[in-house]
């Protein structure tokens, strides 16, 4: 480098000692570019949702006094102050944060103790409880609420008359409506987060530094409290983050279950507002919802601030030991498995007999049919006269959403581990901050509220980006940019415990930054992938409102189907239809598991 | 190689302010549009909202020209535009795709689309007259066009914007356990304390088209009127439909968030509580399917349920318009709406029957309050007081 002493030449040799280290550390690099794409992915379509909130929509010249697209304050006194602020937004903003952190709470605890169980003991049944304890998330929220309603409604709903109240039991309102089932579907519905992420961080915490605390003399309790507990910190906090982000955006189950005693949700208030075409305060109540999600990344952020603590796959050796349970060791299996009842068994066996009844909750010898499977020919369903497995739609369906939603989750994995490598080796930089937080933006905003701005943004060529709208790539952008947070988390989290020497030891053979991605990491980090991946595939199969927007005729997804079957007033077909969606993500999940040759319960991780 | 260092609470700050900053930079940079178009255009023209007739129509010219054009796209809030779809194929041998989709999709998709000059949606049926006349034809994004040579036998009232369709929605007992008939008579019945928690209706916050039901009374609320004073034997104090809409939702009412629910829970056949639900005439096909026990409401004051119209527009920068305009043209005649009426109707041709089948509803026009177009712009501009009156009032 005798360039570098000229100051002629030194310019142009900074560069090149500069490109030669990107050529071999190009994480800096990578993290700008990823920055890029996102800011237009994800802050631009927020800024448009965002933005209405400002302006005057059309329509509303009159009761806001200016003419449309004049800036207004409009739709915030109406959501904060008018009359019916407290109806529209102060009541359901406490509700909202009430069930918040009731689910996460409900999720943790579940997921957790779960994830300890399959992890770290010698719990019998520890390969079917791993696969069987993810199912609950495959299954889309509201059949939860579904078989809940089926058992404890009473007559303040609609709909047929709850099994409960059939046999002469009359349910009180708070148990059959409102804040409780709302936390407990929701929390059966979301503690697979916890499991995944947390059972992932457990297996990877090396016994020996459980060990020494021991031999020092520390108690069990001692122990988790000191060292286990801290060292499953970043997963634990981005689990929490997972849940409680979902929970704020959801509209489906606490819309079914808060209606008939008028619980209603920021969500579900965003949810009329957006029937009833009010994009103003769609777009305030979208607002709020977003920034109470960006205070909880905060809180999160200064949580795992300190990262090099985490690290628990050192260059050192490990070793990973299940701790025997004794005499408790059946009663634990039986709680696992409890908890699969409840969270599985129930609500799928209530949903598949619905598909079974032509009255559903009728358990009578004529009222069974398959024919709503099976049929050749039904009358009354013009659209779609025959059983779901005759005819080609639901295999086309199903084709579709494997195509579509399986790409986009492959995409997904591999970006989350990137920008986990990205934002855990720039650590304490701007850019791991920046990234860090706008891959996990688009988890904050409801899809409902995100929908109508992808359009706007995608049906129109805007600079080098041809309009996208209509064609297939559009709908798998948009599926990664949404479920880029799942993968990203999963990614974070595990790169946060792998520490540089593994991939440092390789750099001092040579390797370059390619060699050592896949040689090193991604071996390493093979079940964090695996979730990665699997977490945005199961999520996105279940996706819908983003979709319907989206997608134009001609492409039918499972869930687009299983929608139009409700209009036919086949409920039956489209519960169905859902279960043919669980079916799927299982088998797919699965698959996936016995093909990257990862024993069931390593989907969790190592 | 730098190590990690601790993230300090500055370099968050700073991390948050560049991505604010980032963000302020795209949105100045004008790369972020309003989620609604910004474009006010113009206001209530009446040009803009007459229909369109073709003067010298001929449809053998049309159909050639549709030929060419090869395909047509069709969104409609029913499933039956599927069949609509298959029959027009079968009739013409142009392929035609029906599409189902709520309303306030259909109206968010095809505003964006014609925003982008990028349009798949060639023709809509659209149940939501308020955002028809309020957003779809001022903004351009439909026009509405009647066929020449059916134009007569369509009333006039009917023509302005287009009508295609009346479906209904009616009040709805179960005869099993009321075997001497409906259990009330006069509508104002239901927001007395005896039927307390027992009238079941979807959701209006979540449900447009009864908030529209709520608009459309308050400009026509004489026959309400006159059904209170026969009730009650005085006036009522203020508008009558705004009283009995928030004695309505001062009355407990079961709300759900689909017609299927409210059938259910009147007349699902182990149904055993005593209730009235106000559901589409669509769910009266359980009757048979089901084993429902359904009857609509017959000799209710002043009415015993309500006609909803379904317009018809073709986007005004569609890619096949002439195909599209065949379209409208078969959903005037009996091939293509009779696919839509399998559960009753009024099509908006008069030469084809009305088609009936409900029990307990023996003349449509006579014992359903019909919606009139004129009053669409109001009911527009009223649907969020009307929605706020819903809220305040409902307990």
């Amino acid at each position: 480098m005798t360039a570098v002493a000229q100051p002629r030449a030194s310019a142009w040799g900074r560069l090149r000692y500069r490109l030669s280290v990107w050529r071999r550390e190009p994480t800096v690099l990578l993290g700008a570019v990823l920055v890029l794409i996102l800011l237009y992915l994800v802050v631009a379509p927020l800024i448009a949702v965002l933005s209405d909130a400002g302006q005057v929509q059309y329509g509303d010249e009159e009761k806001a006094g200016a003419a449309a697209g004049s800036v207004t304050s409009f739709y915030l006194w109406r959501v904060f102050r008018s009359p019916v602020s407290q109806l529209l937004f102060w009541e359901p903003l406490v509700h909202t944060i009430t069930v918040a952190i009731g689910v996460t709470l409900v999720a943790f605890v579940v997921g957790g103790s779960m994830a300890w169980l399959v992890s770290r003991t010698n719990v019998a049944c520890r390969g079917f409880l791993s696969t069987a304890l993810v199912v609950p998330y495959m299954l889309p929220s509201w059949t939860f609420a579904l078989a809940w309603l089926s058992l404890f409604k009473n007559d303040r709903a609609g709909g047929q008359i709850g099994i409960l109240e059939a046999w002469g039991v009359h349910t009180p309102d708070w148990l059959a409506y409102g804040a409780v089932p709302i936390t407990i579907c929701l929390g059966l519905h979301y503690y697979p987060f916890v499991f995944l992420l947390f059972g992932n961080a457990l297996r990877r915490i090396d016994s020996q530094l459980e060990d020494s605390a021991r031999i020092l003399g520390a108690g069990r309790f001692t122990v988790l409290r000191r060292v286990t507990l801290p060292l499953m910190l970043p997963a634990l906090s981005s689990a929490i983050l997972l849940v409680f982000g979902r929970i704020l955006g959801t509209f489906g189950t606490p819309y079914v279950l808060g209606l008939p005693v008028n619980y209603t949700l920021l969500s579900t208030s965003l949810f009329s507002a957006v029937r009833n075409h009010q994009q103003g305060v769609a777009s305030v109540v979208t607002g709020v919802i977003v920034l109470i999600g960006v205070a909880v990344v905060l809180i999160d952020t200064r949580l795992v601030r300190e990262q090099t603590r985490f690290v628990t796959v050192g260059g050192k050796g490990a070793m990973d030991r299940r701790s025997p349970l004794g005499r408790m060791r059946w009663p634990a299996t039986g709680l696992g498995l409890g908890v699969f009842v409840v969270a599985v068994v129930v609500p799928v066996l209530v949903l598949a007999l619905t598909t079974v009844t032509r009255t559903p909750g009728v358990f009578r010898r004529g009222n069974f049919t398959l024919k709503y499977w099976i049929a050749e020919h039904l009358d009354g369903a013009p659209g779609f006269p025959h059983g779901v497995l005759r005819g080609g739609d639901l295999y086309t369906a199903a084709f579709n959403s494997l195509r579509i939603v399986g790409i986009a989750a492959l995409v997904c994995g591999v970006l989350g581990l990137l920008v986990g490598y990205v934002v855990v080796r720039t650590g304490g930089s701007r850019l791991s901050g920046v990234l860090r937080q706008v891959t996990f933006l688009p988890y904050l905003v409801p899809g409902i509220a995100f929908a109508a701005a992808f359009l706007s943004l995608f049906a129109v060529r805007r600079g080098p980006i041809p309009a996208l709208y209509g064609s297939l790539a559009l709908l798998v952008i948009v599926l990664i940019v949404t479920h880029l947070p799942y993968s990203s988390r999963s990614g974070i989290s595990a790169m946060m415990q792998l520490g540089r020497e593994p991939e440092e030891a390789a750099q001092v053979c040579g390797a370059g930054w390619l060699y050592r991605v896949r040689r090193v990491i991604l071996p390493i980090q093979k079940g964090p992938l695996v979730a990665g991946v699997l977490l945005p595939f199961v999520s996105g199969l279940k996706e819908l409102s983003i979709v319907i927007m989206l997608t134009t005729t001609g492409t039918q997804l499972l869930t687009t189907l299983s929608i139009n079957l409700v209009d036919f007033a086949y409920s039956q077909m489209a519960n169905a239809v859902v279960l043919v969606i669980a079916v799927v993500s299982f088998l797919a999940t699965y698959l996936t598991q016995r093909l990257s040759r990862t024993s069931l319960a390593s989907g969790l991780g190592g | 190689m730098r190590s990690i260092r601790p993230r300090s609470r500055r370099s968050l700050l700073r991390g948050t302010a560049v991505l604010a900053l980032a963000g302020l930079t795209v949105a100045a940079a004008g790369c972020a549009p309003s989620s609604a178009p910004a474009d006010g255009t113009t206001k209530s023209d009446a040009a803009i909202t007459a229909t369109r007739v073709d003067k010298d129509f001929d449809l053998n010219k049309l159909v050639a020209a549709a030929k060419e054009e090869g395909s047509v796209t069709v969104y409609d809030s029913t499933g039956d535009v599927v069949e609509a779809a298959a029959a027009f194929t079968k009739k013409y041998g142009i392929k035609a795709v029906g599409v189902k989709s709520k309303v306030g999709d259909t109206l968010q998709k095809m505003t964006r689309e014609a925003a982008a000059d990028n349009v798949t949606i060639d023709a809509t049926l659209y149940e939501d007259g308020p955002t028809f006349v309020g957003e779809l034809l001022p903004q351009k994004v439909v026009y509405p066009w009647l066929p020449g040579d059916l134009v007569d036998d369509i009333a006039a009232k009917d023509r302005t914007p287009p009508q295609v369709l009346q479906k209904a929605n009616v009040f709805a007992y179960n005869p099993k356990l009321y075997p001497a008939g409906c259990p009330v008579h006069n509508v104002w019945e239901l927001t007395d304390p005896k039927w307390r928690g027992k009238v079941v209706l979807q959701d209006p916050l979540g449900k447009p088209n009864i908030i529209q039901l709520f608009t459309q009374l308050d400009s026509q609320g004489d026959a309400l009127g006159k059904a209170y004073r026969d009730e009650y034997g005085t006036k009522p104090s203020g508008s009558p439909a705004q009283e009995w809409i928030k004695k309505l939702a001062a009355n407990a009412p079961i709300l759900t968030s689909s017609d299927g629910d409210s059938s259910a829970a009147v007349g699902a056949p182990n149904q055993t509580k005593r209730r009235i639900g106000l559901f589409s005439t669509a769910k009266f096909r359980d009757v048979k399917d089901k084993g429902y026990h359904l009857r609509a409401c017959e000799g209710l004051q002043p009415w015993s349920g309500y006609l909803y119209p379904k317009y018809v527009g073709i986007a005004t920068h569609t890619r096949h318009p002439n195909a599209a305009k065949l379209f409208v043209h078969f959903m005037y005649t009996e091939a293509g709406i009779g696919t839509e009426m399998h559960n009753g109707g009024i099509s908006a041709n008069r030469t084809i029957p009305v088609a009936g089948g409900i029990p307990g509803l023996t003349d449509w026009h006579r014992d359903l309050f019909a919606f009139d177009s004129a009053h669409l712009r109001s009911d527009y501009r009223k649907s969020s007081d009307m929605q706020d009156l819903w809220r305040l009032n409902h307990h």
